[in-house]
Formats: C-alpha cells, sequence, structure tokens
C-alpha cells in the first residue's frame, strides 16, 4: 500500500479515538466492528460458493472418474497419470504456452509502444482518437470480434488475401497452416485486447511527477535514456499489473480459437480450456475434464508467481 | 518525450508513421463492418456499399434474433454489475477504512481470486449448478459471474476508496452519523466516478462474457447476444456478412455508449487507474 493509504488509515485510528471519549461509545465502536466483518463476510461467503467451492471440488473430482449417468468411482491419481501420457492433451498445454507467449509479449511490448507515441502527441484531439481507436475493439465481443476475423482471415475468400492479390503477394495460409494458424490467432487477440494494456500505460505514463522529467532534461538526458531510465522504470508497477493479468487471460484463451478454428487445423489452436471443455462437456468425462482443469490452476499459478518473484528485481516502487 | 535533439524531426517522422500504419490496421476491420452493415450486397472487399440499404439492419432487427438475445445480455450484465457494486462496496469500506488484523490476508486473498482460472471452475460449477437446478437459469448465471468479477471489482474499489478524503467522513462520525449513513451518505456520493469506472469495468466483461453462458445457458431463450451470434453466425455457416455487421454494431452500441458517456467525465485513461494503485 502507498504511504497515503497509512497517514489516511492512522487518520481513523485518530478520530476513532475521539469518538471513544463519549459515553457508551467502546460499546458503539464493537457494534461497528462486527458490522464491519459482517459487510465483508457478505463478499467473501459469495465468493466462497461460487468460486473456491468449486475449485475444491474440482481437485476432489479429479481424483474421480464420472460421467454424469453413473455415481462417481475412485481412482486416485490415474486421471494424472493419464493425462501425463496423453498427448492430445499434453500438447494442448504446449499450445497454450506458446499462444500465451506470444500474446503476452506482444501485447505488453505493443502497448507500451502505442503508449509512449501517443503520449508525446501534443493536441488534444489527435490524443483522444489514437485513445479511441486502441481502445474500439477492447469494446467489442469477442464472440463477435472472433467470427468476423474469421472471415477476414479466410484462406480463399477473405479480405486480406484478397488485397494481398490486389497488390501482387501471394495469398498467405492464415488459419489453415498450423504454424500461421498460431501465429493469426497471437494477432488477433492482440488486436482486441491491446487497448487494455494501452490504456494502463497512457494513465502510468501521463502520471510520471514532472519534476522528475525536468531534472532529467536539465541533466542533457536525451528521448531514449528519459524513456528507459525514467518513465519504463517509474510505470514498471504497472507493467507488473498488466503483464500478469495479460498471463492469467491468456493461459485460459478459449473463446477465439473455438470460434474460428474449433481448436484447428488439427490440434494447432486446441488450448488446454478448449480440450478442458471437450473432455467434460462434449465426452462426459468430467472427472478427467477436472484433471486438466487443476493442472491448468497449477501452471497458471506458478507462472503468476515466478512473474511476482522476477518482479522484486526488476520492479521499482517509489 | 522531448523531441527537440537533433535528432528529433526523423524521430518524428517515424513515431507519426508508425503510429498511423498501427491505427489503420485497427480502423479498417472495424470500417469494413461499418460499411458492410449499410450495403445489400455486402461481401469481402472493403468498398462504398453499392446499392447503400438498411435491410441488414431490419432483417435483424426480429425478436428472436436481436431482441430477445440483447435483452437477456442487459439483464445479465446490469444484474451482474449491480450486485458487484453493491458487494464490492460493502466490503471495501471496512477494508479502507479501519485498521483491522484481517485487512492485509484478505487483500492478499483477493489478488489471489483475481488469479483463479474462470475455466478450472466451470466443470464443478456446472455440476453445483445441475445439482441445485439453477442449470439454464439467468439468475444462477449472473450470481456466479458476479462472484467471478468480485475480487478484481473489490480491489478497485478500495483503492478509490483510498483516495476519497477522510475528513468529511469524521465530521459525520463526531455528529453520531452511524457506519451504515455515514458510508450512503457521504463515501459513495464522493466516489462516483469510481463507482461508474467499476460498473463500466463488470458491465463490459459481462456484456462480451461467451465462455460462461455457453456453458450454463442452454435453451435458446435465454442466450445473451454474445453466444446467440455465434450460434447464428459462427455455427451454421450462415456467410451473410452484411447481416453479421449490422448484429454485431447494434450489439456493439450499449457498450459504445458507456465508453463515451464515461470518458466525456472521467478523461479516458484515469479511468482504470483505480486498478493500478497500490
Amino acid at each position: 500500500m502507498s504511504a497515503a493509504t497509512e497517514t489516511r488509515v492512522s487518520a481513523s485510528r485518530e478520530s476513532t479515538r475521539l469518538i471513544a471519549r463519549r459515553p457508551g461509545a467502546r460499546r458503539a465502536i464493537r457494534r461497528e466492528a462486527v458490522f464491519g466483518y459482517l459487510m465483508i463476510g457478505l463478499a467473501v461467503a459469495f465468493v466462497t460458493v461460487f468460486t473456491l467451492i468449486p475449485i475444491l471440488v474440482s481437485l476432489g473430482l479429479s481424483f474421480f472418474s464420472w460421467d454424469v449417468i453413473t455415481p462417481p468411482q475412485f481412482v486416485g491419481i490415474k486421471n494424472f497419470t493419464r493425462l501425463f501420457s496423453d498427448g492430445q492433451v499434453l500438447s494442448s498445454f504446449g499450445v497454450t504456452i506458446v499462444l500465451a507467449i506470444g500474446i503476452v509479449v506482444l501485447q505488453i511490448a505493443l502497448g507500451l509502444l502505442l503508449a509512449v507515441l501517443v503520449n508525446t502527441r501534443k493536441h488534444k484531439w489527435t490524443k483522444a482518437l489514437f485513445r479511441t481507436t486502441f481502445y474500439l475493439p477492447l469494446l467489442a465481443s469477442t464472440a463477435a470480434v472472433s467470427i468476423f476475423m474469421g472471415y477476414l482471415f479466410d484462406a480463399k475468400f477473405g479480405l486480406i488475401n484478397y488485397y494481398l492479390n490486389e497488390i501482387g503477394l501471394p495469398s498467405v495460409p492464415w488459419l489453415v497452416n498450423p504454424t500461421t494458424a498460431q501465429i493469426t490467432m497471437i494477432l488477433i487477440v492482440v488486436w482486441q485486447q491491446v487497448g487494455f494494456t494501452f490504456v494502463l500505460f497512457v494513465a502510468g505514463l501521463t502520471s510520471v511527477p514532472t519534476d522528475v522529467l525536468e531534472a532529467a532534461a536539465i541533466d542533457g538526458a536525451g528521448a531514449w535514456r528519459t524513456l528507459f531510465r525514467i518513465k519504463i522504470p517509474l510505470i514498471s508497477p504497472t507493467i507488473l499489473f498488466a503483464t500478469v493479468v495479460a498471463m492469467i487471460n491468456a493461459m485460459q484463451l478459449f473463446d477465439q480459437p473455438f470460434i474460428m478454428t474449433k481448436g484447428g487445423p488439427g490440434t494447432a489452436t486446441t488450448t488446454a480450456t478448449i480440450a478442458m471443455y471437450q473432455t467434460g462437456f462434449q465426452n462426459l468425462q468430467f472427472g478427467y475434464a477436472s484433471a486438466i482443469a487443476i493442472l491448468l490452476l497449477v501452471i497458471i499459478l506458478i507462472i503468476t508467481g515466478i512473474q511476482f518473484l522476477a518482479a522484486r528485481k526488476l520492479v521499482f516502487y517509489q | 518525450m522531448k523531441l527537440s535533439s537533433p535528432s528529433g524531426r526523423g524521430l518524428k517522422i517515424v513515431s507519426n508513421t508508425v503510429l498511423v500504419i498501427i491505427g489503420l490496421c485497427f480502423l479498417l476491420p472495424l470500417l469494413w463492418l461499418l460499411v458492410a452493415s449499410f450495403d445489400g450486397t455486402a461481401n469481402l472487399t472493403l468498398k462504398l456499399p453499392a446499392p447503400f440499404t438498411i435491410d441488414n439492419f431490419t432483417s435483424v432487427l426480429t425478436p428472436s434474433l436481436a431482441f430477445g438475445p440483447l435483452w437477456n445480455s442487459v439483464v445479465i450484465s446490469f444484474g451482474c454489475a449491480i450486485i458487484t457494486i453493491v458487494i464490492a462496496v460493502l466490503a471495501a469500506y471496512p477494508l479502507s477504512r479501519y485498521r483491522m488484523r484481517i485487512n492485509k490476508p484478505f487483500m492478499y486473498g483477493i489478488l489471489f481470486g483475481t488469479c483463479l482460472p474462470i475455466t478450472a471452475m466451470m466443470v464443478p460449477v456446472y455440476n453445483l449448478f445441475v445439482s441445485l437446478n439453477l442449470l439454464d437459469s439467468i439468475w444462477g448465471t449472473v450470481l456466479f459471474m458476479a462472484a467471478t468479477s468480485l475480487p478484481m471489482a473489490i480491489w478497485m474499489m478500495k483503492n478509490f476508496m483510498d483516495s476519497v478524503p477522510i475528513t468529511l467522513e469524521e465530521a459525520a462520525w463526531t455528529d453520531g452519523s452511524s457506519m451504515m449513513s455515514t458510508l450512503t451518505r457521504i463515501v459513495v456520493p464522493l466516489m462516483r466516478p469510481g463507482l461508474a469506472v467499476v460498473f463500466i469495468f463488470v458491465f463490459v466483461q459481462a456484456w462480451g462474457n461467451f465462455f460462461i453462458p455457453f456453458v450454463l445457458l442452454l435453451s435458446p431463450n435465454n442466450m445473451p447476444a454474445s453466444v446467440s451470434i455465434y450460434q447464428f453466425f459462427g455455427q451454421y455457416g450462415a456467410v451473410a456478412y452484411g447481416k453479421l455487421a449490422a448484429f454485431s454494431l447494434i450489439y456493439s452500441v450499449p457498450v459504445l455508449a458507456l465508453y463515451v458517456v464515461t470518458s466525456r467525465f472521467l478523461g479516458g485513461g484515469s479511468a482504470l487507474a483505480g486498478a493500478v494503485k497500490g
């Protein structure tokens, strides 16, 4: 928490002490404390019922074999041993990690580049224009974007190949060839989501204190140096936040590949979530699907943990 | 970045070119969407609508195709956002104003909660919904979506609340105002921009969410627009570009309107500042 919060908290303690001088105030304070716990408790209960319990159930289910129709059968770690020898599921995790890394790296780099470029615009309306442009796709629903991007990137009849041919370039097998399908998927996801990181970075860059920038200018730091030595270190907490959020989202990628390619060609874009969906909701192997979900959960937690550990060295807090 | 150094002019040209090219990559697909929606014979080329027509809109705007799903989307997103806001405000207030033993572990718990993948819960949630008879119930879906958006909402809400000065509340306390009335009469009105940001954040996420309603809802009557657009245009291979474009535009209008309204009084970028403070 920031220093400002600390002072405010101590200020609130100050005022509690003020009230405490009133007769009967002690009881009032205790009542308020109970009330405070209740207010938080509501949120805790809600989150527990709908997310924590399901995750625990998921963990439990991953040790059972269950097809919904017959009662669950305890199978021990069989689901997990099967998982680690199941080529298709393992490949879906490989696909997920490749796509997630591609998406996060591109999204952070592009978001930072765009934020820095837009932030140097002097006119208010050009800033607003670019901000809206990069933010618009984020407002469209993923399903709608996936469907019309699927049309645009269609290898035979798509708009993009049509114009490539018009200017004398050969058609690109966008979603047909496994490698290009993965690249196309990354591009489309980043196209839609970069607005989020972009807005975060613009907000971060705007809040870089001007006295620091002036001091740098007086000391003769050029544009590049100011950017890499001052601005980026100062907004590094924002970069960490954006990276962590983008990574968690990218690891759960489902909508775009499911709608555009159904995980194909072959299994080139079958992400772990798609594999889980197919195993559970299509093949009715709920125990095995839970095992996939738990493995995904563990991998996401590990990756997030690594990011926070790396942040200890890289992130600069004021 | 100061661009007045000797190499400044070259740098400026490069940066302008890059910005314009990337900007075009973002705008052209949207432009195609706009143009195609008014084109009677829309195909996959970017051209001015040959027969300019609003037929695409009129043929899409039917009860079963647009109104029903859009209404469901409104109910789901609005319900989800309202429930989330109320619970988040209640939880954020003690977290922001009182020094309690559970504050720190709770905030870490919240951070952890935002990291949990929703997909990992879908299988047991599906089974939970089956056993509670909530499957295919819009309100069940709303409750679940509200629960998944709560951690992030509480996190943002607490940070917004921290930036509301405490002096006014102290005055209210010394005047004998209770905690609840201080919250509803002083804090909530003071943090309206923050409330708006969290509301929009949750609303937009719920509006575009595909996976949760896709799994938890079954009957076409209950489907929000995000799923129905997939079922109509994605699955049956109906290559109806103009109609798809028209539907996508109609579908995006509410969210666009929200964005315009909020960026007016929030100034765009600062909108998400509450999420990164701290």
